[in-house]
C-alpha cells in the first residue's frame, strides 16, 4: 500500500503540496485528478523518488521511497515530458530499462511492440508526440514494475491508440496486479479504467474514493417546483448538499450530493412536482468539486 | 557501496557506453596532445640536446639521434600551435565531461529518467564522476605512457641513456628535478594532467551546485581565476606592506598551488623561463615541486566531497535554475567583490589612477552577473546593499592586513626554543656570493633573535641589507630583509654583531672549506703599521683568528688594529675584517712578526716602482679627504719613517678601525687604506687641521711623497 501521510512540498514560496494525506491500494487503479497546478505530477514525482518531500512521509509498504533503490526497482515513472529519452532509438531505450529493472521482460516489451508497431532504429526525437508516449508506455510496462506511475499518459493519444494503450494498462492490472497510478486530464479515460480516483486541489485532496462511490453520491436533477426556491431553502434537508441550482421557466436543474434516496426525499418535502435524477460523468463531477473547492470555474 | 547499489557497474557502463562518442574524442585528444607535448618540450627546451650531446662519454650518442633530436627541434614551433589547440579541446573535454554525464543537473527531462533509476543518490553520483573521469581524465594517464613510448622512438634515445635520464626524485628538496627529455615531458604531462584533471573537478562542482549548462561552465572557469586573483591581492598587500618582509616563499607559492589557472600559470612560466635560460639552469627552473601536486590532489578531493555533498542537498526541482544550491552562488559573487576590492586596494597602493574606472567596472560587471542570475530588476535594491556591504568589509580587511601588517605577522620573532638554526644574511657578514652564516647553537641564535627584536622595535624598513632567516623545528623558514639595521642601531647592532661575528661558530664557518688565493693586509696603530700579508702569513693568521676567537679575546679590551682577509674558495670571493684587540696575543704575535710582511717579499703584492718595494717606503696613504661633505682627490701618504712623526701620531689617534664591515655611524671624514678607518664627525675637524699641518710642513721642507712610492695592495 502507498502512504503519503501530512506531505508538504514547496517551490520557493508556493506550496505545491500542503499537508496532504491519501492513501492508494495495490493492485488498483488510481486516477489522479486536479486542475493545472495542482499537484499531480508532483506528488507522481515524490512517490517515484525525483524529489524529496520537505515534510510527512510518503511510504510503500511502509518503506520511505526517497533514496531507496531497493523499492525504487518497484516502480516505473513515465514522466509527461515528452523529451524523456528523445536522444534514444526504442531500440536504446529497452535497453536501457533492460539494464536497470531486474523484472524487465522482453515478452512484454515483443507483445506490446507487436500491437503498436513503433520504429525500432529511429531516435524518439524524430518520433510525433503521441509516439514518444507509446514508446515510454510499452517501456514501462514492460519493466513490469509492481508500480507504474504515469504522468499524463494518454496526452498526445489518437483515439485508437488511446484505446490501445488503456487495453494494454487494463491487462497489465488483470495480469500481473501492477498499480497504476495515472494522473490525466481526460477523465473519460480514467473513468473508463480506474477503479480508484483522487482528485487534488491547490496541494490538497478533495477527495479520494473508489469511483462507484464517488459517482454513486452525486447527481443530477431535474425538477420543477410550485413556488421559486433557492439553495437555502435545502439547508434543513438531511444528508444532502446542493452544488448547484438554476431555474429556466418553471424547471430547476440541480446538482446534488447525497443518496438517491435521501434526494428524493428532499425533493418531495419542497413538493416537487416531478423529479428526475441523472447519474454524472466523472468530468461534471470534477467540474462539480472543483467549484465547490473554490476553483473559480462558471458553468452553465 | 552498499548492497542496494547492485545497479552501480551497470549505471557506471552505461554512462559510458552513452557518451562513447565523447571518449573516443576526449582518446584522440590526447594521443594528439601529449606526444606533440613530449616533441615540444623535449626539443625546444634549450639545453637538452647539450645535456645529451655531452654524455657522449658514458653513452655516445649516435649519428642518427642527433639527427632525430636535431629535426624534432626544428618541428617544434610548428607543433607548438598545434599543441594548443589540441591541449584547449582537451580542457573543454574535461570541462563539459560533467555537465553531459550529469546531464539530469540540467535538463529536467533527464532529471525524471535519471533519478527515477533505481540507484542511490551516491552510487549515481560516485558512478558519474567515476565515468566523467575516466572520459576526460584517463587517457591523459594512458597517453602519458604511449608520450614515454613516442618520444623514445622518435628521438631515438636508447634504453642506456634512459638510464642515465632517468627521473630524479629527490626527497630533500622536496622537487622533482626535471633535467632530461624524459623529465620535460614529464613536466608538461604533469602539468597537463593537473590542469585538466582540475578542471574537471571544478566543473564536476559546479555542475552538480547549479542546474543549468551555461552557468557551470561559466562559473567553472570564472570562479577558480577569481579566487587566484583574490589570493593573489592578498599576497602582494601583505607583501607590500609588512615590513621586514621582501620575499615569502610560502607566501608567494600560494597562487602556484591553486588549480586551474594558478598552476597553469606557474607552469606555463616555468616551461617559457627554461627555454630562455642557459642549459645548465634548465632542471633548476624546470624543478616543479611536489607540494603543488598535493595540493593539486587536495583541491580535486575537497572539490569532489564538495560536489558529493551538493549532490545530496540538492533539490531535483531546481533542475533548470541558475543555481540548485544558492548558498554557492553567494559565495561566488562574495568573492568576486572581495577579488574587486582587493585589486582596488593594491592598485589604490601603488598608483592612484583609475580607480574610478575600476570601481565603474566592479560595479557593471557584479550588477550584469546579478541581473543575469536573478532576471528582475526587482532586486537591485538588494544587489547594491550586497555590493556595498561586501566591499565595505572586504575593505575593511584588506585595509586591516596592511596597517597590522598581515596581522602582526611582520613583527613575528621565534621563539628562541623553536629554532632549528638561523642565517645571517651576506650583506651583513660583507660576504659576495654566499648564503650567510648559519647558527645551531642557543647562544648565537638568541643573539641574532636580539638584532632582530631591535629591528622589530624601531621600525626598521624593509631592504636587502640584513637578512635573517630561521628555520624553526617543525619545518617552518621565517624569512626577514631589513635595510641598513646595524648602522642605525649601533649602540646595540654593533655590540651584538661584534660578539657573534667573532664567535667561534662564525670564524670557523668564515675559514670553512678548501681556500686559496689567499692575501691580507692590516693596520696596527700603536706602531703604526701598515702592511700585507703573504699567503703563508695569512694562513697562519687565519688559525690566530680562529685561537684568539675561542679565548674570546676579539671582543676585550681595546682596539688596536685591524687586519682584512681576501681569500677564494669553491664557492666565491671573500673578505673578512676583523678587529685587532690588545688581547689579540695570536693575532698581533703574526702581524709583529716581519718575516710575513708582504713588501719584505712581495710576491702577492706589487710595488708601484722599485722605490716603493725598499722597506722605507710608503707603506699607507689617506684617501678622499671628506670634510664638511665636501670631497677631495687629494691623497696623504704616510711612510714608515713618518711614523715618529708626533702629528701623524696624533692623526692616527683620530682614527677608528670600521671592523667586520659593519655600517658605522660615523661621519666618513677620511677613508685610510690599506684597510678602512674612519674619522667621526666630531674629530673630522680636528683630522684635517692635522693633515693640513703635516702637508704644510712637507711643503716647507720640500718632501713630496706621491703615488711612486707606494706600495699596492691586493
Amino acid at each position: 500500500m502507498i502512504k503519503i501521510q501530512n506531505v508538504t512540498k514547496k517551490f520557493g514560496a508556493q506550496n505545491a503540496l500542503d499537508n496532504l494525506t491519501l492513501e492508494i491500494e495495490k493492485g488498483c487503479a488510481y486516477g489522479l485528478l486536479g486542475s493545472n497546478g495542482a499537484g499531480k505530477s508532483t506528488l507522481l514525482r515524490l512517490l517515484s523518488g525525483i524529489y524529496i518531500q520537505d515534510s510527512g512521509s510518503i511510504t510503500i509498504d511502509d518503506i520511505p521511497v526517497y533514496d531507496n533503490p531497493a523499492l525504487k526497482e518497484k516502480i516505473f515513472f513515465v514522466s509527461d515530458d515528452t523529451a524523456q529519452f528523445t536522444g534514444m532509438t526504442l531500440l536504446q531505450m529497452k535497453d536501457f530499462v533492460k539494464t536497470f529493472y531486474k523484472t524487465y521482460n522482453e515478452e512484454v516489451f515483443n507483445s506490446l511492440w507487436e500491437i503498436l508497431k513503433l520504429p525500432l532504429d529511429k531516435k524518439l526525437s524524430d518520433f510525433s508526440k503521441g509516439m514518444r508516449r507509446q514508446a515510454v508506455v510499452i517501456c514501462g510496462l514492460s519493466a513490469c514494475t509492481e508500480y507504474l506511475l504515469l504522468d499524463e499518459a494518454f496526452d498526445g493519444l489518437d483515439p485508437a491508440m488511446r484505446y490501445a494503450v488503456k487495453q494494454m494498462l487494463i491487462d497489465a492490472i488483470i495480469d500481473r496486479g501492477v498499480t497504476v497510478i495515472i494522473s490525466s486530464h481526460n477523465l473519460k479515460e480514467i473513468e473508463e479504467f480506474c477503479d480508484t480516483v483522487g482528485l487534488i486541489h491547490e496541494g490538497k485532496v478533495i477527495f479520494s474514493r473508489e469511483l462507484d462511490s464517488v459517482k454513486g453520491n452525486i447527481h443530477k436533477v431535474q425538477t420543477s417546483f410550485p413556488e421559486e426556491v433557492s439553495k437555502e431553502d435545502f439547508a434543513d434537508s438531511d444528508n444532502i448538499e446542493i452544488l448547484s441550482l438554476k431555474s429556466s421557466g418553471s424547471v430547476t436543474a440541480l446538482v446534488v450530493k447525497g443518496s438517491t434516496e435521501d434526494i428524493e426525499k428532499a425533493m418531495e418535502g419542497k413538493n416537487a412536482r416531478f423529479c428526475d435524477i441523472i447519474p454524472l460523468s466523472l468530468e461534471e463531477i470534477f467540474i462539480y468539486e472543483m467549484k465547490g473547492a473554490g476553483y473559480n470555474y462558471e458553468i452553465d | 557501496m552498499k548492497l542496494t547499489d547492485r545497479y552501480f557497474s551497470r549505471y557506471f557502463f552505461y554512462k559510458l557506453f552513452k557518451h562513447k562518442v565523447l571518449l573516443i574524442v576526449s582518446l584522440v585528444a590526447n594521443i594528439l596532445a601529449l606526444p606533440m607535448m613530449a616533441i615540444i618540450t623535449s626539443s625546444s627546451v634549450e639545453g637538452i640536446y647539450n645535456i645529451l650531446a655531452n654524455l657522449t662519454e658514458e653513452a655516445p650518442l649516435s649519428f642518427e639521434t642527433r639527427t632525430a633530436l636535431e629535426n624534432l627541434a626544428g618541428s617544434a614551433e610548428n607543433a607548438f600551435v598545434i599543441c594548443i589547440f589540441v591541449f584547449a579541446a582537451l580542457t573543454i573535454i574535461s570541462l563539459a565531461a560533467p555537465t553531459v554525464v550529469m546531464s539530469y543537473n540540467s535538463k529536467r527531462s533527464d532529471s525524471d529518467m535519471y533519478l527515477s533509476l533505481p540507484i542511490s543518490t551516491k552510487g549515481r553520483f560516485l558512478a558519474d564522476s567515476l565515468a566523467g573521469f575516466v572520459i576526460a581524465v584517463l587517457p591523459l594517464a594512458i597517453n602519458f605512457l604511449g608520450g614515454f613510448i613516442f618520444i623514445q622512438k622518435a628521438a631515438g634515445i636508447s634504453s642506456e641513456h634512459y638510464e642515465l635520464f632517468n627521473t630524479l626524485i629527490t626527497s630533500d628538496i622536496g622537487h622533482i628535478c626535471v633535467c632530461n627529455a624524459y623529465d620535460t615531458f614529464f613536466f608538461a604531462a604533469t602539468t597537463g594532467i593537473i590542469t585538466v584533471t582540475a578542471v574537471y573537478f571544478t566543473s564536476l562542482f559546479f555542475t552538480c551546485c547549479t542546474g543549468r549548462r551555461a552557468e557551470s561552465i561559466i562559473y567553472s572557469l570564472a570562479t577558480p581565476l577569481v579566487a587566484l586573483l583574490t589570493i593573489n591581492n592578498l599576497v602582494t598587500l601583505i607583501l607590500n606592506t609588512t615590513r621586514g618582509i621582501t620575499s615569502w616563499p610560502e607566501l608567494e607559492n600560494i597562487p602556484a598551488h591553486m588549480p586551474v589557472f594558478g598552476t597553469l600559470f606557474a607552469g606555463m612560466g616555468r616551461f617559457t623561463k627554461a627555454r630562455t635560460v642557459s642549459s645548465e639552469m634548465v632542471p633548476e627552473v624546470l624543478a616543479f615541486p611536489v607540494s603543488v601536486i598535493i595540493s593539486a590532489i587536495i583541491i580535486c578531493l575537497l572539490l569532489l566531497f564538495a560536489a558529493y555533498i551538493c549532490t545530496k542537498k540538492r533539490k531535483a526541482e531546481n533542475t533548470g535554475k541558475p543555481f540548485a544550491i544558492e548558498l554557492i552562488y553567494k559565495v561566488v559573487m562574495t568573492l568576486l567583490v572581495v577579488c574587486f576590492v582587493g585589486l582596488l586596494v593594491v592598485s589604490f597602493r601603488n598608483n592612484q589612477s583609475g580607480l574610478a574606472v575600476s570601481i565603474l567596472i566592479l560595479f557593471a560587471i557584479y550588477m550584469a552577473l546579478q541581473l543575469f542570475h536573478y532576471k528582475s530588476i526587482k532586486k537591485i535594491p538588494m544587489h547594491l546593499l550586497h555590493l556595498v556591504l561586501t566591499s565595505a568589509i572586504a575593505f575593511g580587511g584588506f585595509t586591516l592586513i596592511g596597517l597590522s601588517e598581515g596581522f602582526g605577522y611582520g613583527n613575528y620573532i621565534p621563539n628562541i626554543d623553536a629554532v632549528q638554526s638561523v642565517t645571517v644574511g651576506e650583506s651583513y657578514t660583507g660576504f659576495i656570493n654566499r648564503d650567510g652564516l648559519i647558527y645551531t647553537d642557543k647562544e648565537n641564535i638568541e643573539m641574532v633573535s636580539q638584532l632582530h627584536k631591535k629591528c622589530v622595535d624601531d621600525n626598521i624598513e624593509t631592504g636587502h641589507q640584513f637578512r635573517i632567516t630561521y628555520k624553526l623545528k617543525n619545518g617552518t623558514v621565517v624569512s626577514r630583509s631589513y635595510i641598513d639595521a646595524i648602522s642605525v642601531h649601533v649602540d646595540l647592532g654593533k655590540e651584538i654583531g661584534n660578539t657573534l661575528l667573532s664567535s667561534p661558530a662564525t670564524i670557523d664557518q668564515i675559514f670553512g672549506g678548501e681556500i686559496s688565493g689567499v692575501e691580507s693586509s692590516f693596520v696596527l696603530k700603536e706602531d703604526l703599521t701598515a702592511s700585507g700579508l703573504s699567503e703563508e702569513g695569512t694562513k697562519e693568521l687565519m688559525e690566530a683568528i680562529k685561537l684568539d676567537s675561542n679565548a674570546k679575546n676579539l671582543t676585550n679590551g681595546k682596539v688596536i688594529g685591524a687586519a682584512e682577509l681576501f681569500w677564494s674558495n669553491e664557492e666565491s670571493f671573500n673578505n673578512f675584517m676583523i678587529d685587532v684587540t690588545e688581547n689579540c696575543k695570536n693575532i698581533l704575535s703574526v702581524l709583529k712578526n716581519k718575516e710575513n710582511y708582504v713588501y719584505a717579499r712581495y710576491n702577492h703584492f706589487y710595488a708601484s716602482s722599485e722605490k716603493a718595494a725598499e722597506p722605507d717606503s710608503i707603506c699607507m696613504f689617506i684617501e678622499n679627504l671628506t670634510v664638511d661633505n665636501s670631497s677631495t682627490d687629494k691623497n696623504f701618504y704616510i711612510r714608515n719613517k713618518d711614523k715618529e712623526n708626533d702629528k701623524i701620531k696624533a692623526l692616527f689617534e683620530l682614527m677608528e678601525f670600521s671592523s667586520y664591515m659593519l655600517s658605522q655611524p660615523y661621519h666618513v671624514a677620511i677613508n685610510a687604506s690599506p684597510i678602512s678607518m674612519y674619522v667621526s664627525e666630531e674629530n673630522a675637524d680636528e683630522a684635517e687641521r692635522l693633515i693640513k699641518e703635516i702637508e704644510a710642513e712637507r711643503e716647507k721642507n720640500g718632501d713630496k711623497p706621491d703615488f711612486t712610492d707606494c706600495l699596492l695592495f691586493g
